[in-house]
C-alpha cells in the first residue's frame, strides 16, 4: 500500500532542501525516512537533525503510519 | 512596591511572585539581541540579582537589535553597557558584570553562583560549555537559537528534563554556519529573548506551563508557532554472560568511593573536573584497555549516562574483566 507523508524542514535545511514536500513512499519507521531522505537529500549526512513525528521528537525505531506530520529539525546556531 | 503593582495584582502572581523574583539569581551569558531584551524585562520585573556574562564591546552594527545600546555606548564592554541601563531602569537589582567571555576555565564558578542560566550566545560551543556545566550543577537553563527568520526556545536539565546534548549530540555541528554568516532581522533575536524571559519568569515564580520537555520552533514569516515535545531518556540496563554490568546512580558511588577505580570516559575539554577520577576518553579506551589494570572495581562515568555504559559494554566483551561499574548520571 502507498503511503503518503507531509515532511516540513526547519532552519538552514529549509534552504538547502525545501520548505516542505509531500513524499509517497511507504516506511516502516523513523530510520527507514532517515534513510529515504539522506539517499536523496545528501546534505542529510553531515548535518545533525531530530525527526518529530506529528510534533513528537522520535526514536529511529518509532513506526510511521500514512499521513504522519515529518518535521526535520536541525539545531540552530545563531543568537 | 508600587513599581511592580502592574504584575503583584494578577491573582497567580501576587505578591509572592514578587518576593521569588526578589529572591532569584539568574545569569545571562550573551548580552546581545537575545540577552537584551532578557536583560531589560527580568530587571524591570525586579529580579534580584542578574548575571551578565559578555567580553564583546559594543558595535555600531548591534544596534540594529541590541536595544540596551546607543551611540553613546559605542567601543564600551557589553556587559558593563547592560549593568548601567539596568542601574538606571531598575536600582533594585543588582547587576553583577563578567565583562569576559564564558569559557570552561570560568563556566563553572560564574555560573555555579545563579539560579538559572539564560543562554543568549550565538554559538554552539558555548551551548555545549553551558550544557555540561549546568547538568553538571544540576541547574536548568533556557535555550534560545536563531537562524534567518526562525527560532528555537526550549528549557534543559530542569528537575532530570534532557540536557541540550541529549536531543543534539555534539556531531557535524560545524556544518552549521554561525549568526555573523546570516542576515538577521532585529526583532526576531528580541522576540526569542522575550520569550527567554518569559520562560524565566515562569520557572522563578511557579506560574503557568514552563517550556520543559519540549522545543518551540517559530517562524516571523510565517508568523508560525510549533512546540515538539520530547521525552527523557532513561538509562538502560546491559548485561553480558561472561561479565557483569552493574548499573550505578552517583550516590551509591560516593558512598563507597574507596571501592571503585573511577574512570572518566568524556573528551578532555569536557568540564568540570570529578575528583578522583582518571581520564581515558571512550575514544581511547580499547587502545588504553592496560591502563585499567587494578584490585579495586572499576567504574566508568561520563556527563549523562551514555557514554558509562558504552564504555562498560565495551568492555565486557573483551571477557577481561568479571564485572564493571557505569554509573548512569553525573556526578
Amino acid at each position: 500500500m502507498e503511503t503518503h507523508y507531509r515532511v516540513t524542514f526547519y532552519g538552514i535545511l529549509q534552504e538547502q532542501i525545501a520548505s516542505e514536500l509531500s513524499l509517497n513512499v511507504s516506511l516502516k519507521n523513523v530510520s527507514e525516512m532517515r534513510s529515504h531522505l539522506e539517499k536523496n537529500y545528501p546534505i542529510l549526512r553531515n548535518i545533525p537533525y531530530l525527526v518529530a513525528v506529528n510534533r513528537t521528537i522520535s526514536s529511529p525505531e518509532n513506526p510511521l503510519t500514512t499521513n504522519d506530520d515529518i518535521a526535520i529539525l536541525p539545531p540552530f546556531s545563531g543568537g | 512596591m508600587s513599581r511592580y503593582i502592574r504584575q503583584t495584582c494578577l491573582a497567580e502572581f501576587g505578591l509572592e511572585g514578587q518576593k521569588r523574583l526578589k529572591d532569584a539569581s539568574v545569569v545571562v551569558v550573551g548580552a546581545g539581541g537575545m540577552g537584551c531584551p532578557v536583560l531589560q524585562y527580568l530587571a524591570a520585573a525586579g529580579l534580584g540579582t542578574i548575571g551578565i556574562v559578555d567580553g564583546d564591546t559594543v558595535e555600531e552594527s548591534n544596534l540594529q537589535r541590541q536595544v540596551l545600546f546607543g551611540t553613546s555606548t559605542l567601543g564600551k564592554n557589553k556587559a558593563v553597557a547592560a549593568a548601567a541601563f539596568i542601574n538606571n531602569l531598575n536600582p533594585q537589582v543588582f547587576a553583577e558584570v563578567y565583562s569576559y567571555r564564558l569559557t570552561s576555565d570560568n563556566a563553572s564558578s560564574i555560573l555555579s553562583k545563579h539560579d538559572f542560566v539564560i543562554d543568549c550566545t550565538d554559538n554552539f560551543e558555548t551551548r555545549y560549555l553551558i550544557d555540561d556545566c549546568c547538568e553538571a550543577l544540576k541547574k536548568p537553563w533556557i535555550y534560545g537559537a536563531i537562524h534567518r527568520y526562525e527560532a528555537q526556545v526550549a528549557i534543559f536539565n530542569y528537575h532530570g528534563s534532557p540536557t541540550y546534548r541529549q536531543l543534539f549530540p555534539e556531531q557535524s555541528i560545524e556544518k552549521i554556519p554561525d549568526c555573523a554568516d546570516n542576515g538577521v532581522l532585529g526583532v526576531l533575536p528580541g522576540l526569542t529573548g522575550m520569550l527567554q524571559a518569559t520562560e524565566c519568569i515562569k520557572l522563578i515564580t511557579g506560574i503557568g506551563e514552563p517550556l520543559v520537555g519540549q522545543l518551540l520552533v517559530f517562524n516571523v514569516l510565517k508568523m508560525q508557532f510549533v512546540t515538539f515535545s520530547f521525552a527523557a531518556k532513561k538509562p538502560k540496563t546491559s548485561s553480558n554472560s561472561q561479565c557483569l554490568v552493574h548499573l550505578l546512580s552517583a550516590s551509591e558511588y560516593k558512598d563507597n568511593v574507596e571501592r571503585y577505580l573511577l574512570i572518566d570516559v568524556r573528551e578532555l575539554n569536557e568540564v568540570p573536573d570529578f575528583p578522583m577520577a582518571k581520564r581515558i576518553p571512550l575514544s581511547e579506551l580499547q587502545l588504553r584497555i592496560d591502563e585499567l589494570t587494578t584490585d579495586k572495581k572499576i567504574a566508568f562515568v561520563c556527563r549523562s549516562g551514555n557514554r558509562s555504559q558504552q564504555a562498560a559494554a565495551m568492555l565486557a566483551k573483551t571477557n577481561r574483566f568479571n564485572q564493571l561499574y557505569a554509573i548512569y548520571e553525573a556526578l
